[in-house]
Protein backbone atom coordinates (compact mmCIF):
# COMPACT_ATOMS: atom_id res chain seq x y z
CA UNK A 1 0.00 0.00 0.00
CA UNK A 2 1.47 3.35 -0.98
CA UNK A 3 -1.48 5.74 -0.99
CA UNK A 4 -0.17 8.69 1.10
CA UNK A 5 -3.60 9.58 2.55
CA UNK A 6 -4.11 6.07 3.95
CA UNK A 7 -0.58 5.98 5.32
CA UNK A 8 -1.12 9.30 7.13
CA UNK A 9 -4.45 8.14 8.58
CA UNK A 10 -2.86 4.86 9.70
CA UNK A 11 -0.07 6.79 11.37
CA UNK A 12 -2.46 9.17 13.14
CA UNK A 13 -4.67 6.27 14.25
CA UNK A 14 -1.94 5.50 16.77
CA UNK A 15 -1.98 9.05 18.18
CA UNK A 16 -1.46 12.72 17.31
CA UNK A 17 1.69 13.51 15.38
CA UNK A 18 3.34 16.34 13.52
CA UNK A 19 4.71 16.02 10.02
CA UNK A 20 8.19 14.76 10.75
CA UNK A 21 6.90 12.15 13.22
CA UNK A 22 4.42 10.96 10.62
CA UNK A 23 7.21 10.57 8.04
CA UNK A 24 9.36 8.52 10.40
CA UNK A 25 6.43 6.41 11.59
CA UNK A 26 5.30 5.68 8.02
CA UNK A 27 8.83 4.74 7.00
CA UNK A 28 8.98 2.33 9.94
CA UNK A 29 5.66 0.50 9.48
CA UNK A 30 5.24 0.72 5.69
CA UNK A 31 8.80 1.06 4.41
CA UNK A 32 7.68 4.11 2.39
CA UNK A 33 9.63 7.35 2.54
CA UNK A 34 7.22 10.20 1.86
CA UNK A 35 8.65 13.49 0.65
CA UNK A 36 7.55 16.73 2.34
CA UNK A 37 5.55 17.78 -0.72
CA UNK A 38 3.73 14.47 -0.90
CA UNK A 39 3.08 14.43 2.83
CA UNK A 40 1.61 17.90 2.93
CA UNK A 41 -0.39 17.24 -0.22
CA UNK A 42 -1.99 14.32 1.66
CA UNK A 43 -2.48 16.41 4.81
CA UNK A 44 -4.18 19.12 2.72
CA UNK A 45 -6.60 16.62 1.14
CA UNK A 46 -7.33 14.91 4.46
CA UNK A 47 -8.04 18.18 6.22
CA UNK A 48 -10.33 19.32 3.38
CA UNK A 49 -12.26 16.04 3.66
CA UNK A 50 -12.58 16.48 7.43
CA UNK A 51 -10.70 13.27 8.23
CA UNK A 52 -7.94 14.99 10.22
CA UNK A 53 -7.71 18.29 12.00
CA UNK A 54 -4.86 20.36 13.42
CA UNK A 55 -4.17 20.31 17.16
CA UNK A 56 -3.40 23.40 19.20
CA UNK A 57 0.33 23.95 19.48
CA UNK A 58 2.78 26.77 20.11
CA UNK A 59 5.47 25.09 17.99
CA UNK A 60 5.79 25.51 14.22
CA UNK A 61 5.66 21.72 14.08
CA UNK A 62 1.89 21.47 14.21
CA UNK A 63 0.45 18.10 15.23
CA UNK A 64 -2.64 16.60 13.64
CA UNK A 65 -5.26 14.28 15.00
CA UNK A 66 -7.57 11.87 13.22
CA UNK A 67 -11.28 12.66 13.43
CA UNK A 68 -14.06 10.12 13.96
CA UNK A 69 -14.94 10.48 10.28
CA UNK A 70 -11.32 9.80 9.47
CA UNK A 71 -11.32 6.66 11.57
CA UNK A 72 -14.45 5.46 9.81
CA UNK A 73 -12.87 6.07 6.39
CA UNK A 74 -9.65 4.31 7.39
CA UNK A 75 -11.61 1.34 8.76
CA UNK A 76 -13.57 1.06 5.50
CA UNK A 77 -10.48 1.26 3.29
CA UNK A 78 -8.47 -1.22 5.34
CA UNK A 79 -11.36 -3.72 5.45
CA UNK A 80 -11.54 -3.58 1.68
CA UNK A 81 -7.79 -4.07 1.40
CA UNK A 82 -7.90 -6.93 3.89
CA UNK A 83 -10.44 -8.76 1.75
CA UNK A 84 -8.21 -8.31 -1.28
CA UNK A 85 -5.15 -9.55 0.62
CA UNK A 86 -7.07 -12.55 1.98
CA UNK A 87 -8.40 -13.53 -1.44
CA UNK A 88 -5.05 -13.05 -3.16
CA UNK A 89 -3.15 -15.10 -0.59
CA UNK A 90 -5.67 -17.93 -0.70
CA UNK A 91 -5.36 -18.07 -4.48
CA UNK A 92 -1.59 -18.15 -4.30
CA UNK A 93 -1.63 -21.10 -1.92
CA UNK A 94 -0.84 -24.31 -3.80
CA UNK A 95 -3.96 -26.43 -4.41
CA UNK B 1 20.19 22.39 -1.90
CA UNK B 2 18.43 23.87 1.15
CA UNK B 3 18.07 27.19 -0.68
CA UNK B 4 16.67 25.37 -3.71
CA UNK B 5 14.15 23.61 -1.48
CA UNK B 6 13.06 26.96 -0.03
CA UNK B 7 12.61 28.26 -3.60
CA UNK B 8 10.46 25.26 -4.42
CA UNK B 9 8.13 26.03 -1.49
CA UNK B 10 7.41 29.35 -3.19
CA UNK B 11 5.76 27.39 -6.02
CA UNK B 12 2.87 26.64 -3.68
CA UNK B 13 -0.16 28.99 -3.91
CA UNK B 14 -0.20 32.00 -1.60
CA UNK B 15 -3.29 30.81 0.25
CA UNK B 16 -1.75 27.43 0.82
CA UNK B 17 1.50 28.89 2.13
CA UNK B 18 -0.44 31.12 4.52
CA UNK B 19 -1.97 27.98 6.00
CA UNK B 20 0.80 25.39 5.81
CA UNK B 21 3.96 27.35 5.01
CA UNK B 22 5.39 27.46 8.52
CA UNK B 23 4.75 23.74 9.06
CA UNK B 24 6.44 22.86 5.81
CA UNK B 25 9.47 25.01 6.66
CA UNK B 26 9.71 23.29 10.05
CA UNK B 27 9.52 19.88 8.37
CA UNK B 28 12.29 20.82 5.93
CA UNK B 29 14.43 21.95 8.84
CA UNK B 30 14.00 18.45 10.34
CA UNK B 31 14.46 16.38 7.15
CA UNK B 32 17.07 18.44 5.39
CA UNK B 33 16.98 18.77 1.61
CA UNK B 34 18.42 16.59 -1.08
CA UNK B 35 17.61 16.16 -4.77
CA UNK B 36 14.69 13.84 -3.96
CA UNK B 37 13.15 16.35 -1.56
CA UNK B 38 13.57 19.22 -4.04
CA UNK B 39 11.91 17.19 -6.81
CA UNK B 40 9.09 16.18 -4.48
CA UNK B 41 8.47 19.79 -3.50
CA UNK B 42 8.51 20.87 -7.17
CA UNK B 43 5.87 18.27 -8.11
CA UNK B 44 3.76 19.06 -5.06
CA UNK B 45 3.90 22.80 -5.76
CA UNK B 46 2.84 22.43 -9.41
CA UNK B 47 -0.02 20.07 -8.47
CA UNK B 48 -1.26 22.44 -5.80
CA UNK B 49 -1.12 25.35 -8.27
CA UNK B 50 -3.24 23.44 -10.77
CA UNK B 51 -5.81 22.78 -8.07
CA UNK B 52 -6.16 26.43 -7.24
CA UNK B 53 -5.48 28.33 -10.43
CA UNK B 54 -8.19 30.34 -12.01
CA UNK B 55 -9.00 29.76 -15.67
CA UNK B 56 -7.01 32.80 -16.79
CA UNK B 57 -3.76 31.63 -15.19
CA UNK B 58 -4.33 28.10 -16.47
CA UNK B 59 -5.03 29.36 -19.98
CA UNK B 60 -1.88 31.49 -20.00
CA UNK B 61 0.29 28.67 -18.63
CA UNK B 62 -1.09 25.96 -20.91
CA UNK B 63 -1.30 28.34 -23.86
CA UNK B 64 2.37 29.26 -23.47
CA UNK B 65 3.27 25.62 -22.93
CA UNK B 66 1.35 24.64 -26.06
CA UNK B 67 3.01 27.43 -28.03
CA UNK B 68 6.49 26.26 -27.01
CA UNK B 69 5.63 22.62 -27.68
CA UNK B 70 4.18 23.55 -31.07
CA UNK B 71 7.30 25.55 -31.91
CA UNK B 72 9.46 22.60 -30.87
CA UNK B 73 7.47 20.16 -33.00
CA UNK B 74 7.61 22.57 -35.95
CA UNK B 75 11.40 22.63 -35.73
CA UNK B 76 11.50 18.85 -35.98
CA UNK B 77 9.44 18.78 -39.19
CA UNK B 78 11.52 18.73 -42.38
CA UNK B 79 11.47 21.89 -44.48
CA UNK B 80 10.17 21.66 -48.04
CA UNK B 81 11.53 24.00 -50.71
CA UNK B 82 10.30 24.75 -54.20
CA UNK B 83 12.50 25.66 -57.11
CA UNK B 84 10.98 27.13 -60.28
CA UNK B 85 11.98 27.91 -63.82
CA UNK B 86 9.99 29.75 -66.48
CA UNK B 87 10.19 28.98 -70.16
CA UNK B 88 8.56 30.52 -73.18
CA UNK B 89 7.44 28.21 -75.95
CA UNK B 90 6.71 29.87 -79.27
CA UNK B 91 5.47 28.04 -82.36
CA UNK B 92 6.88 29.01 -85.72
CA UNK B 93 5.14 28.27 -89.00
CA UNK B 94 6.95 26.27 -91.61
CA UNK B 95 4.06 26.78 -94.01
CA UNK B 96 3.27 30.53 -94.16
CA UNK B 97 -0.27 29.80 -95.37
CA UNK B 98 -1.12 27.96 -92.16
CA UNK B 99 -4.09 29.71 -90.51
CA UNK B 100 -3.53 31.29 -87.08
CA UNK B 101 -6.07 29.05 -85.34
CA UNK B 102 -4.27 25.97 -86.63
CA UNK B 103 -1.03 27.37 -85.24
CA UNK B 104 -2.56 27.98 -81.82
CA UNK B 105 -4.31 24.60 -81.73
CA UNK B 106 -1.13 22.94 -82.84
CA UNK B 107 0.84 24.67 -80.09
CA UNK B 108 -1.66 23.61 -77.41
CA UNK B 109 -1.64 20.01 -78.60
CA UNK B 110 2.13 20.02 -78.87
CA UNK B 111 2.61 21.30 -75.32
CA UNK B 112 0.15 18.73 -73.98
CA UNK B 113 2.10 16.01 -75.73
CA UNK B 114 5.43 17.35 -74.40
CA UNK B 115 4.08 17.54 -70.84
CA UNK B 116 2.74 13.98 -71.04
CA UNK B 117 6.12 12.76 -72.28
CA UNK B 118 8.02 14.73 -69.63
CA UNK B 119 5.89 13.29 -66.82
CA UNK B 120 5.91 9.76 -68.19
CA UNK B 121 7.14 6.89 -66.07
CA UNK B 122 10.22 6.44 -68.27
CA UNK B 123 11.37 10.04 -68.00
CA UNK B 124 10.73 10.38 -64.29
CA UNK B 125 12.40 7.11 -63.35
CA UNK B 126 15.44 8.23 -65.35
CA UNK B 127 15.60 11.49 -63.36
CA UNK B 128 15.01 9.79 -60.01
CA UNK B 129 17.77 7.22 -60.52
CA UNK B 130 20.25 9.70 -62.04
CA UNK B 131 23.34 9.21 -59.80
CA UNK B 132 24.00 12.98 -59.73
CA UNK B 133 20.53 13.54 -58.24
CA UNK B 134 19.73 10.24 -56.45
CA UNK B 135 16.26 11.53 -55.55
CA UNK B 136 14.09 9.93 -52.85
CA UNK B 137 16.99 7.68 -51.80
CA UNK B 138 15.40 6.78 -48.44
CA UNK B 139 11.94 6.21 -49.92
CA UNK B 140 13.32 3.94 -52.64
CA UNK B 141 14.70 1.60 -49.98
CA UNK B 142 11.21 0.98 -48.54
CA UNK B 143 8.80 1.67 -51.42
CA UNK B 144 8.44 0.33 -54.96
CA UNK B 145 9.71 2.69 -57.68
CA UNK B 146 6.13 3.08 -58.99
CA UNK B 147 5.12 4.70 -55.70
CA UNK B 148 8.17 6.95 -55.72
CA UNK B 149 7.31 8.06 -59.27
CA UNK B 150 3.81 8.97 -58.09
CA UNK B 151 5.35 10.94 -55.22
CA UNK B 152 7.53 12.82 -57.68
CA UNK B 153 4.57 13.53 -60.00
CA UNK B 154 2.76 15.09 -57.06
CA UNK B 155 5.84 17.23 -56.34
CA UNK B 156 6.17 18.55 -59.93
CA UNK B 157 4.08 21.57 -60.92
CA UNK B 158 3.73 22.49 -64.60
CA UNK B 159 1.64 25.61 -65.08
CA UNK B 160 0.83 27.30 -68.36
CA UNK B 161 0.54 31.07 -68.46
CA UNK B 162 -1.10 32.91 -71.35
CA UNK B 163 0.97 35.73 -72.81
CA UNK B 164 -0.59 39.05 -73.73
CA UNK B 165 -1.04 40.61 -77.15
CA UNK B 166 0.03 39.19 -80.47
CA UNK B 167 2.70 37.04 -78.80
CA UNK B 168 -0.09 35.16 -77.03
CA UNK B 169 -1.39 33.93 -80.40
CA UNK B 170 1.62 31.72 -80.94
CA UNK B 171 3.41 31.42 -77.59
CA UNK B 172 2.86 30.32 -74.03
CA UNK B 173 4.89 30.65 -70.85
CA UNK B 174 5.46 27.46 -68.89
CA UNK B 175 6.34 27.49 -65.21
CA UNK B 176 8.05 24.28 -64.03
CA UNK B 177 8.34 23.81 -60.28
CA UNK B 178 9.55 20.99 -58.05
CA UNK B 179 9.18 20.65 -54.25
CA UNK B 180 11.77 18.73 -52.28
CA UNK B 181 13.36 18.80 -48.80
CA UNK B 182 16.86 19.56 -50.20
CA UNK B 183 16.88 22.99 -51.89
CA UNK B 184 19.97 22.27 -53.98
CA UNK B 185 18.49 19.06 -55.34
CA UNK B 186 15.21 20.88 -55.96
CA UNK B 187 17.04 23.32 -58.23
CA UNK B 188 19.06 20.60 -59.97
CA UNK B 189 15.89 18.59 -60.62
CA UNK B 190 14.13 21.61 -62.16
CA UNK B 191 17.23 22.08 -64.33
CA UNK B 192 17.00 18.41 -65.41
CA UNK B 193 13.27 18.77 -66.19
CA UNK B 194 13.86 21.98 -68.12
CA UNK B 195 16.70 20.43 -70.14
CA UNK B 196 14.56 17.42 -71.00
CA UNK B 197 11.60 19.65 -71.93
CA UNK B 198 13.84 21.53 -74.35
CA UNK B 199 15.15 18.28 -75.87
CA UNK B 200 11.59 17.02 -76.43
CA UNK B 201 10.70 20.28 -78.18
CA UNK B 202 13.47 19.81 -80.80
CA UNK B 203 11.48 17.40 -82.97
CA UNK B 204 9.16 18.99 -85.57
CA UNK B 205 5.48 18.48 -84.97
CA UNK B 206 2.37 18.39 -87.11
CA UNK B 207 0.04 21.28 -86.26
CA UNK B 208 -3.11 19.44 -87.19
CA UNK B 209 -2.44 16.99 -84.45
CA UNK B 210 -2.79 14.47 -83.34
CA UNK B 211 -1.72 11.43 -85.46
CA UNK B 212 -5.16 10.72 -86.75
CA UNK B 213 -6.66 7.33 -86.04
CA UNK B 214 -3.96 6.48 -83.50
CA UNK B 215 -4.79 6.01 -79.80
CA UNK B 216 -2.85 8.63 -77.84
CA UNK B 217 -2.50 8.55 -74.11
CA UNK B 218 -3.49 11.85 -72.50
CA UNK B 219 -3.16 10.60 -68.93
CA UNK B 220 -1.28 7.40 -68.14
CA UNK B 221 -2.94 4.93 -65.77
CA UNK B 222 -2.43 6.36 -62.30
CA UNK B 223 -1.12 4.44 -59.30
CA UNK B 224 -3.51 5.60 -56.58
CA UNK B 225 -1.86 6.77 -53.38
CA UNK B 226 -4.89 6.85 -51.10
CA UNK B 227 -8.11 4.83 -51.11
CA UNK B 228 -11.42 6.23 -52.36
CA UNK B 229 -13.19 4.32 -49.60
CA UNK B 230 -13.72 3.87 -46.74
CA UNK B 231 -13.58 7.48 -45.56
CA UNK B 232 -11.93 6.79 -42.24
CA UNK B 233 -12.09 10.41 -41.13
CA UNK B 234 -15.87 10.35 -41.35
CA UNK B 235 -16.05 6.98 -39.60
CA UNK B 236 -13.82 8.15 -36.73
CA UNK B 237 -15.87 11.34 -36.39
CA UNK B 238 -19.09 9.28 -36.20
CA UNK B 239 -17.39 7.12 -33.55
CA UNK B 240 -16.47 10.27 -31.62
CA UNK B 241 -20.10 11.48 -31.66
CA UNK B 242 -21.37 8.03 -30.73
CA UNK B 243 -18.87 7.94 -27.83
CA UNK B 244 -20.13 11.25 -26.45
CA UNK B 245 -23.77 10.15 -26.72
CA UNK B 246 -23.08 6.78 -25.08
CA UNK B 247 -21.09 8.37 -22.27
CA UNK B 248 -23.89 10.83 -21.44
CA UNK B 249 -26.54 8.10 -21.68
CA UNK B 250 -24.53 5.91 -19.33
CA UNK B 251 -24.08 8.80 -16.93
CA UNK B 252 -27.82 9.51 -16.96
CA UNK B 253 -28.56 5.94 -15.85
CA UNK B 254 -26.09 5.84 -12.95
CA UNK B 255 -26.02 7.81 -9.72
CA UNK B 256 -22.66 6.34 -8.65
CA UNK B 257 -19.75 4.56 -10.23
CA UNK B 258 -16.98 5.36 -12.66
CA UNK B 259 -19.15 7.41 -15.01
CA UNK B 260 -19.84 9.97 -12.27
CA UNK B 261 -16.14 10.70 -11.91
CA UNK B 262 -14.44 13.67 -13.53
CA UNK B 263 -13.14 13.05 -17.03
CA UNK B 264 -15.28 9.88 -17.35
CA UNK B 265 -17.08 11.37 -20.34
CA UNK B 266 -13.78 12.10 -22.05
CA UNK B 267 -12.41 8.64 -21.23
CA UNK B 268 -15.47 6.80 -22.57
CA UNK B 269 -15.53 9.00 -25.69
CA UNK B 270 -11.83 8.33 -26.31
CA UNK B 271 -12.26 4.57 -25.96
CA UNK B 272 -15.25 4.44 -28.34
CA UNK B 273 -13.44 6.69 -30.84
CA UNK B 274 -10.30 4.53 -30.79
CA UNK B 275 -12.40 1.38 -31.10
CA UNK B 276 -14.20 2.82 -34.12
CA UNK B 277 -10.89 3.87 -35.69
CA UNK B 278 -9.53 0.35 -35.21
CA UNK B 279 -12.66 -1.27 -36.64
CA UNK B 280 -12.51 1.01 -39.68
CA UNK B 281 -9.25 -0.69 -40.65
CA UNK B 282 -11.12 -3.99 -40.92
CA UNK B 283 -13.02 -2.49 -43.86
CA UNK B 284 -10.96 -3.23 -46.96
CA UNK B 285 -9.62 -0.27 -48.93
CA UNK B 286 -10.86 0.50 -52.41
CA UNK B 287 -8.45 2.28 -54.74
CA UNK B 288 -9.20 3.74 -58.15
CA UNK B 289 -6.80 3.99 -61.06
CA UNK B 290 -7.68 6.39 -63.90
CA UNK B 291 -6.42 7.06 -67.41
CA UNK B 292 -7.50 9.14 -70.40
CA UNK B 293 -6.86 8.56 -74.10
CA UNK B 294 -7.93 10.19 -77.33
CA UNK B 295 -8.15 9.03 -80.90
CA UNK B 296 -8.11 11.97 -83.27
CA UNK B 297 -10.43 11.74 -86.24
CA UNK B 298 -12.89 9.31 -84.64
CA UNK B 299 -16.49 10.41 -84.31
CA UNK B 300 -18.58 10.15 -81.18
CA UNK B 301 -20.51 7.24 -82.70
CA UNK B 302 -17.25 5.43 -83.54
CA UNK B 303 -16.03 5.80 -79.99
CA UNK B 304 -19.33 4.68 -78.54
CA UNK B 305 -19.18 1.56 -80.68
CA UNK B 306 -15.61 0.94 -79.49
CA UNK B 307 -16.76 1.33 -75.89
CA UNK B 308 -19.52 -1.24 -76.37
CA UNK B 309 -17.05 -3.61 -77.98
CA UNK B 310 -14.63 -3.37 -75.03
CA UNK B 311 -17.45 -3.86 -72.52
CA UNK B 312 -18.66 -6.98 -74.32
CA UNK B 313 -18.61 -10.35 -72.64
CA UNK B 314 -15.88 -11.72 -74.89
CA UNK B 315 -13.42 -8.90 -74.29
CA UNK B 316 -13.99 -8.68 -70.53
CA UNK B 317 -13.72 -12.46 -70.23
CA UNK B 318 -10.28 -12.18 -71.87
CA UNK B 319 -9.28 -9.54 -69.30
CA UNK B 320 -10.58 -11.62 -66.37
CA UNK B 321 -8.76 -14.71 -67.65
CA UNK B 322 -5.51 -12.85 -68.39
CA UNK B 323 -2.87 -14.88 -66.46
CA UNK B 324 -0.84 -11.71 -65.72
CA UNK B 325 -3.74 -10.06 -63.92
CA UNK B 326 -5.10 -12.96 -61.80
CA UNK B 327 -8.41 -11.17 -61.35
CA UNK B 328 -11.25 -12.50 -59.22
CA UNK B 329 -9.49 -15.83 -58.53
CA UNK B 330 -11.62 -16.60 -55.45
CA UNK B 331 -14.87 -15.53 -57.09
CA UNK B 332 -14.23 -17.71 -60.15
CA UNK B 333 -14.08 -20.76 -57.87
CA UNK B 334 -17.64 -20.17 -56.63
CA UNK B 335 -19.39 -18.08 -59.31
CA UNK B 336 -19.94 -18.54 -63.04
CA UNK B 337 -17.85 -16.33 -65.34
CA UNK B 338 -20.95 -14.35 -66.40
CA UNK B 339 -21.53 -13.22 -62.82
CA UNK B 340 -17.87 -12.35 -62.35
CA UNK B 341 -17.98 -10.21 -65.50
CA UNK B 342 -21.08 -8.42 -64.18
CA UNK B 343 -19.23 -7.80 -60.91
CA UNK B 344 -16.25 -6.40 -62.83
CA UNK B 345 -18.50 -4.04 -64.79
CA UNK B 346 -19.67 -2.48 -61.52
CA UNK B 347 -16.08 -1.43 -60.78
CA UNK B 348 -15.10 -0.46 -64.34
CA UNK B 349 -15.91 2.93 -65.87
CA UNK B 350 -15.32 3.75 -69.53
CA UNK B 351 -16.80 7.16 -70.34
CA UNK B 352 -16.67 9.54 -73.26
CA UNK B 353 -15.67 13.09 -72.45
CA UNK B 354 -16.02 15.93 -74.92
CA UNK B 355 -13.38 18.64 -74.78
CA UNK B 356 -13.04 21.64 -77.12
CA UNK B 357 -10.27 19.86 -79.05
CA UNK B 358 -11.19 16.18 -78.92
CA UNK B 359 -13.34 13.41 -77.52
CA UNK B 360 -11.60 11.47 -74.80
CA UNK B 361 -12.04 8.03 -73.33
CA UNK B 362 -11.71 8.16 -69.55
CA UNK B 363 -11.07 4.75 -68.04
CA UNK B 364 -11.28 3.97 -64.34
CA UNK B 365 -11.17 0.76 -62.33
CA UNK B 366 -11.52 0.38 -58.57
CA UNK B 367 -10.43 -2.53 -56.43
CA UNK B 368 -8.61 -3.39 -53.22
CA UNK B 369 -5.16 -3.79 -54.84
CA UNK B 370 -3.88 -0.50 -56.29
CA UNK B 371 -1.16 -2.11 -58.40
CA UNK B 372 -3.68 -4.49 -59.92
CA UNK B 373 -6.10 -1.63 -60.54
CA UNK B 374 -3.40 0.13 -62.57
CA UNK B 375 -2.69 -3.07 -64.52
CA UNK B 376 -6.40 -3.53 -65.29
CA UNK B 377 -6.65 0.04 -66.63
CA UNK B 378 -3.60 -0.66 -68.80
CA UNK B 379 -5.26 -3.84 -70.07
CA UNK B 380 -8.47 -1.93 -70.92
CA UNK B 381 -6.41 0.67 -72.83
CA UNK B 382 -4.88 -2.20 -74.83
CA UNK B 383 -8.41 -3.42 -75.59
CA UNK B 384 -9.44 0.07 -76.71
CA UNK B 385 -6.39 0.12 -79.00
CA UNK B 386 -7.45 -3.27 -80.39
CA UNK B 387 -11.05 -2.05 -80.86
CA UNK B 388 -9.71 1.04 -82.66
CA UNK B 389 -7.77 -1.23 -85.06
CA UNK B 390 -11.01 -3.09 -85.86
CA UNK B 391 -12.69 0.17 -86.96
CA UNK B 392 -12.47 1.40 -90.57
CA UNK B 393 -9.21 3.33 -91.15
CA UNK B 394 -9.41 7.12 -91.16
CA UNK B 395 -8.54 8.88 -94.42
CA UNK B 396 -5.57 11.12 -93.63
CA UNK B 397 -6.10 14.82 -94.36
CA UNK B 398 -4.06 16.23 -97.24
CA UNK B 399 -0.94 18.42 -96.69
CA UNK B 400 -0.56 18.33 -92.96
CA UNK B 401 1.01 21.57 -91.75
CA UNK B 402 4.19 21.25 -89.84
CA UNK B 403 5.33 23.69 -87.19
CA UNK B 404 8.34 23.94 -84.97
CA UNK B 405 8.47 25.21 -81.40
CA UNK B 406 11.20 27.42 -80.05
CA UNK B 407 11.87 27.40 -76.33
CA UNK B 408 13.49 30.28 -74.53
CA UNK B 409 14.37 30.18 -70.84
CA UNK B 410 12.91 33.30 -69.21
CA UNK B 411 13.95 32.43 -65.63
CA UNK B 412 16.62 29.90 -64.75
CA UNK B 413 15.82 27.45 -61.93
CA UNK B 414 16.17 29.40 -58.69
CA UNK B 415 17.86 28.25 -55.49
CA UNK B 416 15.14 28.69 -52.86
CA UNK B 417 16.20 30.45 -49.68
CA UNK B 418 13.21 29.79 -47.45
CA UNK B 419 10.93 26.75 -47.24
CA UNK B 420 7.32 26.81 -48.42
CA UNK B 421 6.36 24.51 -45.58
CA UNK B 422 5.92 23.81 -42.77
CA UNK B 423 4.52 27.11 -41.60
CA UNK B 424 6.17 27.08 -38.19
CA UNK B 425 4.27 30.11 -36.92
CA UNK B 426 0.95 28.45 -37.67
CA UNK B 427 2.01 25.21 -35.96
CA UNK B 428 3.17 27.08 -32.86
CA UNK B 429 -0.09 29.07 -32.82
CA UNK B 430 -2.11 25.84 -33.10
CA UNK B 431 -0.14 24.47 -30.12
CA UNK B 432 -1.04 27.60 -28.15
CA UNK B 433 -4.73 27.32 -29.06
CA UNK B 434 -4.82 23.65 -28.06
CA UNK B 435 -3.27 24.64 -24.71
CA UNK B 436 -5.97 27.25 -24.12
CA UNK B 437 -8.74 24.82 -25.08
CA UNK B 438 -7.24 22.25 -22.70
CA UNK B 439 -7.21 24.87 -19.93
CA UNK B 440 -10.88 25.60 -20.58
CA UNK B 441 -11.74 21.89 -20.39
CA UNK B 442 -9.80 21.44 -17.14
CA UNK B 443 -11.45 24.52 -15.61
CA UNK B 444 -14.94 23.36 -16.64
CA UNK B 445 -14.46 19.81 -15.39
CA UNK B 446 -12.84 20.93 -12.17
CA UNK B 447 -15.55 23.48 -11.43
CA UNK B 448 -18.27 20.98 -12.25
CA UNK B 449 -17.05 18.09 -10.16
CA UNK B 450 -14.66 19.40 -7.60
CA UNK B 451 -15.17 22.43 -5.36
CA UNK B 452 -12.45 25.06 -5.18
CA UNK B 453 -9.93 24.09 -2.52
CA UNK B 454 -10.02 26.18 0.61
CA UNK B 455 -7.09 26.66 2.95
CA UNK B 456 -8.76 28.54 5.81
CA UNK B 457 -6.21 29.94 8.21
CA UNK B 458 -8.96 30.14 10.84
CA UNK B 459 -9.24 26.32 10.75
CA UNK B 460 -6.27 26.30 13.11
CA UNK B 461 -7.59 26.01 16.67
CA UNK B 462 -6.63 28.75 19.12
Amino acid sequence: MSDPTLLVLASLAQGDKHGYSMMLDIETFAGVKLGPGTLYGAITRLEQQGWIRPVKSTDRRRPYTITPAGRGHLQEQLSGLQQVVKTGLSRLRPA
Amino acid sequence: MNKLAVWMTRLYPKGWRARYGDELDALLADTGADARVVTDLFRGGIRMQFKTWSFLKLAIALGLGGLLLGAGVAQLLPSIYISRATLQIAATRIDENMPATSLRNGLNARILQMETQLLSRTELSRIITNPRLDLYATERKVKPLEDVIEDMKAAIHVDFIALPGALGERALAVDIGFTYPDRFLARQTVQALTDRFMEISMTPYSADARSEGVLQVVETPSLPQSPISPNRLVIVFMGFLAGIVMAFLWRATRKTGFIRQPLAIAAVTLVITLLTAGLSYLIPNQFRSNAAVQIAGRTHEDMRAMREQVLSRTVLAAVVNDPRLLLYRDELKTMPLEDVIEQMKKHLQIDLLRTPDAILFTVGFDGPDRYKDQMVVNAILDKLDWANAQMPPITPRPQPNVLQSVIEVLDQPNLPTSPIKPNRYVIAAIGGIIGIVLAALIAIIRRRWKPEPDFPVNAIPE
